[in-house]
Parts: structure tokens; C-alpha cells; sequence
């Protein structure tokens, strides 16, 4: 990649109201910046490796045999602690009540898309 | 005219009146003071019926074990598009619909399983012999035996063998295990007498074995996955859209971002010159001629 060796004037780009002479715009791609660290995914909530998956520095695999359950994740996740069984419990209570309401209105949309058969 | 008014809609799933939600017969509210867990309510909703108490133990693992899985395509996608600061809905939606042959609950899997497990009954074969003739079937035609490898887990997926070992804590372990031990036995062997290397089973393959033993469908067990890893997609999007760059490009952040220009490596055609409109004809004439497009068609 790289710049071309004749370039002409296409239509308006050669006006002299643009702010910037368009046949001297170098062409090819920006090169690799290694004045800062490269992009990772940056990331507080989790990290895995080949071996693990971790959530605010617990292993997902270890919460759930030691009898911790989404519940807890979801409060993990968002909170980076354990919750207080109290607060399990209330957040528990919350999803239940969240989880069903009849036939409002995200119930009949997924209805109606369902009807057209999606995969 | 004898027919029902268009904008009914029957249910046997829930109903609600100014008092109460009802959830296949249960009042949400009672459930909540009786002390049920969310795990018995998506229970009772799919399958009608409260769980006994080791079938609200297998799908309170399954569901805890499936919610987080750091960066996947689901919550790279939430990441992705929250950095255009749509509402967060959005977002969450962008991560489940990246859910699909190779990423996600994977139903294929639950179908998979229930269609030899038919046609083997139908020839009175055993879940070890089912499975032998899924895994021989699958590999001499050269598929993907759907449950098998992780890209990122190479060496075991670490939520996978546990989720099984917990179906045989519970007493739970029926069927569907028996055919996904004999499915990863016979995959195992085979591979291993074709020189190539090990691949473990996957939490798919783990977690609907232990869904579909505890009465969901297939594409139930999709539904719970989607519900699961949707909370902590959502995480990832909140923690992105609180504390990370909008746009993704920003100059000022002391690492290179996601989307910076210096992140872009084209491979495809040269820069070239656009042909004015009257060269267009005979120019595109001789570049179809050419042929050397034909290695950039997609």
C-alpha cells in the first residue's frame, strides 16, 4: 500500500473551498502505534484462561461446587462481592417477580416473531 | 362470523389481573414468600411443574456455570456495541445474537441427542451403542460432533467434566449421560487412533446433557443459556459503557483502543485509481477479463 504516482481530479475534489488539497491525501493504511501498549480487552468483571473462568477474581466453576448458584454470579458480576444470604435472598425475590408478566408487551412481541419462523 | 377476535392471544404459560401475575397456576408473589428460587421459577415456567430438589440443583449449577464466560464473541459483541452508547437493551441483544452453530447454548446439540436416541430404540440398541454409531456416523462423514471442543479451552473446558460429575452427585445421571459419556468415549478413540490430539467435551455438550435429563428441550435449554449468559453480557456492557471510551478510538487513553486506525491490517487490492465514466466501460471490460478480482470475491 502506498501512495499513487499520478492522481487526478475527480469531480469536486480538486475545490479550492475544501479545507485540505484532496490529491495530496496519502492513501494506505495508519502505521502500527507503538507509542502506547497494544488493545487487550480490558476488562473488571472476568478473565479467563485455558484452564479457568473468573468472575471478580472467583473461579465460576469453584462458586458452583461450593453451592453458589446464578443468583450469586449475577450479584458478583455487578457488585465484585458475595452477597449476604439476606441479599441473595431479596435479589432472588426481585427476579422472580421479574421473570413472568402475562402477556405484556416484550411477551407478545417475541410472539409475533416467533410466528415468522426464525431460526 | 364464528372466530375469535384477532388481538386475543391464548397462553398456557402465564396470566395476569389487576391483583396478580400467575405462572402456570402459581401466583409469583407466593412463590417469592414461600421461599422458591428463581431456578423453580424458570423451572415451573418452562416445564409447568415445581422441581424436585436435586432438578433445582442441576439447573442452579448449570445456569451459575453457563452465566460468565469473559470474553466470547456474546460479550465482545455487548462490548462492541455499547461503544456506540446505543441504551443498554441493545447491547444485550447484540451479545445473544451472536448465539449460533459454533458460540452460545447450542439446541443442535439437544436435537442431536434425541435423534439417535429414537432411532436406537426403534433398533433396540443401548445409549454406549447409540453413541458408538453417532460418533462413527458424524466422523466419517467428517462433521463436528456437535458437545465437543472448546477453541479457548484446548486442553478441557474447566465447566464441562464438573457439570457431569454433578449430574452423578445428584443421582440425576440417566439416558442423556450415559449416551454423552459414550459419545465423548467413542470420539475420544477414534481421534486418539488417528494420531490427533485430545478435544474435550464442551459445556454445551455438558450442560444440555444434564438439562435434557432434567426435562427440558432443546430449545428450552437454549432459552436458559440466553437468559444466564445474557446477565453477564450486560455486565460487561455496564462496566464498558461506565468506565470504558466511547467510540473505542480514542487518542487519549494511554493503550491503543479496540477501534483505533492503527488496528486496521488490509489485505486486499492495491490502491488503485478510479476510472473516470467514460474510461468505466472498457476499464471494467479488461479487470472482468482479467479474472485477478476472482481471488477477493467473498
Amino acid at each position: 500500500m502506498g501512495d499513487l504516482k499520478s492522481k487526478k481530479v475527480i469531480g469536486n475534489l480538486g475545490d479550492p473551498k475544501l479545507p485540505y488539497d484532496y490529491s495530496k491525501r496519502p492513501y494506505g493504511t495508519v502505521p502500527e502505534d507503538t507509542t502506547r501498549p497494544p488493545f487487550r480487552w480490558v476488562s473488571e468483571v472476568a478473565y479467563k484462561n485455558a484452564h479457568r473462568i473468573v468472575a471478580r477474581g472467583y473461579d465460576t466453576t469453584e462458586l458452583m461446587e461450593a453451592g453458589y448458584g446464578l443468583v450469586d454470579m449475577l450479584f458478583i458480576d455487578f457488585q465484585s462481592r458475595i452477597p449476604l444470604v439476606e441479599e441473595e435472598k431479596m435479589l432472588n425475590y426481585i427476579m422472580i417477580l421479574a421473570l413472568e408478566d402475562g402477556l405484556s408487551m416484550p411477551a407478545m412481541l417475541a410472539r409475533i416473531v416467533a410466528q415468522s419462523k426464525p431460526s | 362470523m364464528d372466530r375469535e377476535s384477532l388481538f386475543e392471544r391464548k397462553t398456557s404459560i402465564a396470566y395476569k389481573t389487576e391483583e396478580k401475575t400467575v405462572l402456570r397456576g402459581y401466583d409469583l408473589s407466593e412463590l417469592a414468600e414461600e421461599g422458591y428460587s428463581f431456578y423453580d421459577a424458570m423451572f415451573i415456567l418452562f416445564q409447568g411443574r415445581i422441581p424436585t430438589s436435586t432438578e433445582e440443583s442441576m439447573l442452579k449449577y448449570e445456569m451459575g456455570e453457563f452465566m460468565e464466560h469473559s470474553m466470547s464473541p456474546s460479550a465482545a459483541s455487548a462490548i462492541a456495541v455499547i461503544a456506540g452508547r446505543p441504551n443498554l437493551p441493545v447491547a444485550v441483544a447484540a451479545s445473544i445474537m451472536t448465539f449460533g452453530g459454533v458460540h452460545g447454548p447450542g439446541a443442535a446439540h439437544g436435537y442431536m441427542m434425541n435423534k439417535y436416541l429414537e432411532r436406537g430404540w426403534k433398533d433396540g440398541e443401548t445409549p454406549e451403542e447409540i453413541g458408538k454409531t453417532l460418533v462413527d456416523e458424524y466422523m466419517d462423514a467428517g462433521e463436528k460432533v456437535v458437545g465437543m471442543g472448546q477453541p479457548q479451552h484446548r486442553d478441557g473446558d474447566p465447566r464441562a467434566e464438573p457439570t457431569h460429575l454433578k449430574q452423578e452427585e445428584l443421582e440425576i445421571d440417566g439416558v442423556y449421560l450415559n449416551l454423552q459419556r459414550s459419545i465423548e468415549k467413542h470420539f475420544h478413540e477414534r481421534r486418539a487412533k488417528a494420531g490427533r490430539r485430545y478435544v474435550g467435551v464442551n459445556v454445551v455438550g455438558a450442560g444440555n446433557t444434564a438439562l435434557m435429563e432434567i426435562g427440558f428441550s432443546p430449545n428450552a435449554g437454549w432459552c436458559i443459556g440466553s437468559v444466564s449468559r445474557g446477565y453477564s453480557c450486560a455486565a460487561h456492557a455496564l462496566f464498558n459503557m461506565k468506565k470504558g471510551r466511547a467510540w473505542a478510538a480514542s487518542k487519549n487513553e494511554p493503550m491503543v483502543q479496540m477501534l483505533d486506525l492503527s488496528m486496521i491490517k488490509y489485505i486486499g487490492p492495491e490502491d488503485r485509481e478510479v476510472p473516470s465514466q467514460k474510461e468505466r466501460q472498457e476499464y471494467a471490460r479488461k479487470q472482468k477479463e482479467s479474472g485477478e478480482y476472482e481471488k477477493w470475491v467473498i
